[in-house]
């Protein structure tokens, strides 16, 4: 893996800052790598927009990304996102587009056979990814 | 057990292409500013990545 998790951090805030979503002012962004294997595991057993799922579910991914959750406060203590951007972990440090997919309350875009594409569609907050990033539990 | 079947029996939704994920403003802020820290950023990880992690991520 190339890139560290502040640089995604960096990236994901410049993105976010750009208004290429439609995001609320006030967000929390949850950063973290995983498989894409796990993703898609935990995707499939999500209750989320249909239409999301089908297109995380083929998505073309190297074997680990880097994902952030991008939620209001709100949903952040409820556990649950309404936005994510999912990048190449395999990306190199200086990629200014490391970019795999990325969806706000209405739009979904994604990298289809190495072309951007766009689907308009509501989504509705889902549960945060969670695999084993889960509480520490107090002694 | 990962169960794709039902999932990827249904359509794909209409889509449309786009040129990048990414917007102008992100290009010009990349020239203008994140450029810059990544290079920072990156130094400070060839130094050491725990004083990396404790200057840049909040």
């Amino acid at each position: 893996m190339y890139l560290n998790a502040s640089i995604v951090h960096e990236r994901v805030k410049g993105l976010v800052q750009s208004g290429v979503m439609s995001l609320p002012e006030d967000l929390v962004i949850r950063v973290y790598l995983t498989s894409t294997r796990s993703l898609k595991r935990e995707v499939a057993d999500t209750a989320m927009a249909a239409d999301l799922k089908n297109i995380l579910l083929r998505l073309e991914m190297p074997q680990f990304v880097w994902c952030a959750d991008l939620a209001t406060p709100t949903e952040y203590a409820a556990s649950e996102t309404s936005g994510r951007v999912i990048l190449d972990a395999t990306a190199g440090t200086y990629e200014r587009d490391p970019w795999i997919m990325w969806h706000d309350q209405g739009t979904i875009a994604y990298k289809d056979v190495g072309r951007g594409a766009k689907v308009e569609v509501r989504i509705e907050p889902y549960a945060l990814y969670r695999n084993n990033l889960k509480e520490i539990a107090a002694c | 057990m990962l169960n794709l079947k039902e999932n990827l029996e249904a359509p794909l939704p209409r889509k449309t292409e786009i040129p990048s994920l990414s917007n102008d403003a992100y290009r010009k802020a990349c020239r203008e500013q994140i450029d810059q820290r990544v290079k920072e950023i990156n130094q400070h990880y060839q130094k050491s990545a725990s004083e990396a992690w404790k200057h840049y991520v909040r």
